[in-house]
């Protein structure tokens, strides 16, 4: 190494100088530093190229921390594995073409990319049809959607919203939900619908703003302003059931399994919270706010201790974009004792 | 995170044992490299299915060519610069396809309060800002970033993944570096700036 060169160095030719790159990664963990070597007397010897030196190593430990904060979730990760090697075993002999087609004569060839051609326009027409859109969010992100229409979506952590067609001329206008949104749907001429499809319920809504929160369980509905309509999806459909009609401030929750209806008046700006950034929660239940962390942030949350303080009701916020800062409010407000007991597992209890 | 040499052998060693059609060596060579390359392909997309659909896409033909593919040099380039083409083709389509519905841009972020950023200027924050500031990079840019400091690829072995001369490579990460380094000196003008205003 010739020091020499090193001295006419600015920041960016330190990053990208290689054996300093080792330098840096090697030396990642603050307090680990080596003492000797190169680069370590390099750093002693010319104080006046210690700020590029910092800011080069700076530049790329950002870099590689941001690359860890981007991963699939364990639910992803699993979903994807599966999807791949349950391909693996039937795959066998596909992919591979058929030694006829070697030989490639012209005549076939061209005969092939006319029926290719005329099958493409086909399918693409079909695809205009049906075009789907699926918009996704992952434990502890929300998102904010335009629909074509001009409604306004915003996706809780941990959902997933369909959205099909093109929503051109007098078509309903149609969106799937699993998992929380909170909707802004603008109003159209009265005979073009908005419909909300979840495991559920479906709801029907004209022009308007609700919540809707409907996980494995439990559909629940909120409606902030406007008026919407509620069908239930239930397992033996029954035509003549009149829908549920909502007013502002209903709530209404349904199981899927057994099929139990609750209506109550909320406070709905307080079910909504959650698109500010902190999900607010009034004199709800302990065990409730335990369940909505799990909901939002895919972690398992055990509570150890005494049973009966799960049903004494809390008002507090909790954000939904950072875990850390939730666990520990949970912990520091209510002075309880926080424990990582998994990889995504916690525990609570009382001192 | 660093690739050592023994890694490159064993995936050689793992890609051999699944042209002769192990399963088990092709579930670990997934399991080995999924989080890895899914990393990489959000330096080109943000869309989480899009990446999954072109990693599902990229490891389902790595198996069912397997018997006429040789066994590349070294798997970790290879299966970065496949998964760049199958994704730039996906968003491709995207584009022609993706007419509408458009996610509304996050709204911008505050600048920081003065007496935030003198009590918090520590290394952390100024981490967080300078990955902020490599999120803002245009597309390539932030991906050679990416691919030389985390995935850690030499020059020639990003050129390859991204299809350009080692040169152009190495200007690329110069411009993106100088970018990054004047953020900084920018952020550390304001902040005396701010020092000042509070005497």
């Amino acid at each position: 190494m010739k020091p020499e060169m090193y001295r006419a160095y600015k920041a960016a030719d330190f990053a990208q100088d290689e054996s300093f790159f080792r330098w840096v990664v090697q030396n990642e963990t603050p307090g680990k530093a080596e003492k000797d070597g190169f680069w370590a007397s390099f750093w002693l010897c010319h104080p006046e190229k210690q700020e590029d030196m910092a800011t080069a190593r700076e530049i790329i430990l950002a870099a590689r921390e941001q690359q860890t904060r981007v991963w699939m979730s364990q639910q992803e990760h699993e979903a994807l594995t599966h999807r791949i090697l349950s391909r693996v075993g039937e795959s066998e002999g596909k992919g591979t073409l058929p030694g006829w087609w070697l030989p490639f004569r012209p005549s076939l060839v061209a005969a092939a990319v006319a029926v290719l051609l005329m099958l493409g326009v086909g399918l693409g027409w079909w695809a205009l049809r049906s075009q789907e859109q699926v918009y996704a969010t992952t434990y502890g992100q929300t998102r904010t959607l335009a629909l074509p229409d001009g409604s306004k979506v915003q996706l809780n952590a941990n959902s997933r919203l369909r959205v099909k067609g093109s929503w051109e001329g007098h078509a309903d206008r149609e969106v799937w939900l699993e998992g929380e949104a909170y909707f802004e749907v603008v109003k159209k001429r009265s005979d073009v619908t908005f419909l909300v499809h979840t495991q559920g319920v479906v709801v029907k809504v004209l022009g308007t703003r609700f919540n809707v929160n409907s996980r494995a369980a439990r559909t629940q509905v909120v409606l902030n302003e406007g008026q919407i309509t509620l069908y239930l999806n239930r397992k033996v459909p029954q035509h003549d059931e009149a829908p549920i009609v909502m007013v502002p401030g209903d709530m209404v929750a349904y199981t899927h399994e057994d099929e139990q209806l609750v209506q109550r008046r909320v406070n709905a700006a307080v079910h909504s919270s959650w698109k500010e950034g902190i999900q607010q929660f009034e004199k709800a239940p302990l065990r409730e706010i335990l369940k909505k962390m799990e909901e939002i942030y895919g972690v398992t949350i055990e509570w150890r201790g005494e049973a009966t303080l799960l049903d004494r009701n809390i008002t507090m916020g909790i954000p939904v974009e950072d875990l850390a800062i939730a666990l520990a409010t949970v912990e520091g407000v209510l002075g309880l004792h926080l424990e990582q007991v998994g990889d995504q597992a916690y525990s609570f209890k009382n001192p | 995170m660093h690739v050592p040499m023994k890694l490159h052998q064993d995936d050689r060693a793992l890609w051999n044992a699944m042209k002769a059609g192990s399963e088990a060596a092709f579930a670990t060579l997934l399991a080995r490299y999924d989080q890895r390359l899914f990393r990489y392909g959000y330096s080109l997309t943000p869309d989480r299915e899009l990446i999954k659909d072109g990693l599902q896409e990229l490891f389902l033909s790595i198996w069912r060519r397997r018997q006429e593919q040789a066994c590349p040099e070294k798997v970790l380039p290879y299966l970065l610069s496949s998964l760049r083409r199958i994704l730039l083709r996906r968003i491709r389509q995207d584009a022609r396809r993706l007419v509408q519905v458009q996610p509304l841009p996050k709204e911008e972020q505050d600048e920081p309060q003065e007496y935030f950023l003198i009590q918090a200027e520590t290394e952390e924050t100024q981490r967080a800002y300078l990955a902020q500031k490599i999120q803002a990079l245009p597309r390539r840019q932030r991906e050679i970033i990416y691919l030389r400091f985390y995935q850690e690829l030499s020059y020639p072995e990003i050129a390859d993944v991204m299809g350009i001369k080692q040169q152009a490579a190495w200007n690329l990460l110069s411009r993106a570096l100088k970018t990054l380094k004047q953020a900084t000196s920018d952020r550390k003008y304001r902040f005396l700036l701010n020092l000042l205003f509070l005497f």
